[in-house]
């Protein structure tokens, strides 16, 4: 009966908070490893559409980014179909040596596995979009693996 | 003298939490833990002399346009059997089901489909369309060829599509390929 009686009843114990900064340490941890910083400065307007039928892009080496949207700076300003590969505002003719570019920068045997990733503004028109698949297309005489990058869209 | 014989005070450590936490915010606000997300598609080369198309003699009920104005959600459905330009008006978010369809019509109707293999859908674009229209467009397409690849493989396997191995992922892929062509107009 009197088995279980509390040693000093009505006074809650404390709780040791000493190993609260070991547990925040961790998650400071956890989340500094997870963060990227963002690699490159846009300089076109990037409100990307939206689609419910996507899928990831794995292996984020692999994959090469054109971003494609209105000028925001100097004298792209409010210009609508910019293009910037890397860091600076490109022209469409320069995307076949870009292309080659990211290839040569890859092992030969993940050549085959580079995706690209086109980051277009919704508010890009098609005309422009084409040109720069027709580039796409031209460099790849085996064909292109293209994603058109979406923020995802729950149903 | 007597000071430095003196144990040295113990550092407090109560406010080491403090700065850990401060931290910790800062992280949790910079990340963004942006995975790539998108439609995937596979771009095919461009036509050259050694590298021709396959030219095959499309029944024009098998083409199915998707007609897309500038500047507007709007889109025009017509088979390549009606004259140009007298498609239907849906939204973009409606396309789903003509396009199903116009898929699953196995001959039926006429004016639409003979078969899903011989399919072909047709996107063609104004120069001033919007990109997220298009996009829209991709997605209902995918959505489309997403469910009734999924019906044939419960059918056949009674396993959904994406559980499947590669070689059965074939067989329904030969059943319903996807065959997207796109144009720009003037």
């Amino acid at each position: 009966m009197g088995k279980f009686k509390r040693k000093n009843e009505g006074e809650s114990p404390k709780i040791s908070t000493a190993s609260l900064p070991d547990i925040v340490f961790m998650l400071l941890f956890f989340f500094m490893v997870a963060t990227v910083l963002r690699e490159v400065e846009l300089k076109v307007t990037n409100d990307l559409p939206k689609a419910s039928e996507v899928s990831k892009l794995q292996r984020k080496s692999l994959v090469s980014h054109i971003y494609v949207g209105a000028g925001k700076y100097g004298k792209w300003k409010g210009e609508k179909n910019c293009l910037q590969l890397n860091d600076a505002i490109a022209e469409v003719k320069d995307i076949p040596a870009f292309v080659l570019a990211e290839r040569a920068a890859r092992h030969e045997d993940e050549r085959k596995l580079i995706w690209t990733s086109l980051k277009a503004d919704n508010a890009t028109e098609m005309y422009f979009i084409d040109q720069i698949t027709t580039e796409l297309r031209r460099v790849s005489p085996m064909g292109h693996k293209i994603s058109y990058t979406t923020k995802k869209e729950n149903k | 003298m007597s000071k430095s014989r003196r144990s040295l005070p113990e550092i407090n450590a109560g406010s080491m939490a403090d700065i850990a936490f401060l931290l910790l915010i800062f992280f949790l606000v910079t990340t963004t833990m942006d995975v790539d997300t998108g439609i995937k598609r596979k771009l095919p080369p461009l036509p050259d002399e050694e590298n021709q198309p396959e030219q095959v003699d499309f029944h024009k009920n098998n083409i199915l346009v998707i007609d897309c104005s500038p500047n507007s959600d709007i889109i025009l459905l017509e088979t390549g059997a009606e004259t140009a330009g007298n498609g239907k008006p849906f939204q973009v978010t409606e396309i789903k089901e003509p396009v199903m369809m116009f898929l699953s019509n196995y001959g039926k109707n006429p004016d639409l489909s003979e078969s899903p293999d011989k399919a072909v859908v047709s996107i063609r674009s104004h120069k001033k369309t919007h990109y997220k229209t298009y996009v829209q467009i991709q997605d209902q397409l995918s959505l489309v060829y997403k469910e009734l690849r999924n019906n044939e493989s419960l059918k056949r396997y009674s396993k959904k599509y994406e559980e499947l191995d590669t070689d059965k992922k074939d067989v329904i892929k030969k059943i319903y390929p996807m065959r997207v062509s796109e144009t720009i107009k003037e």
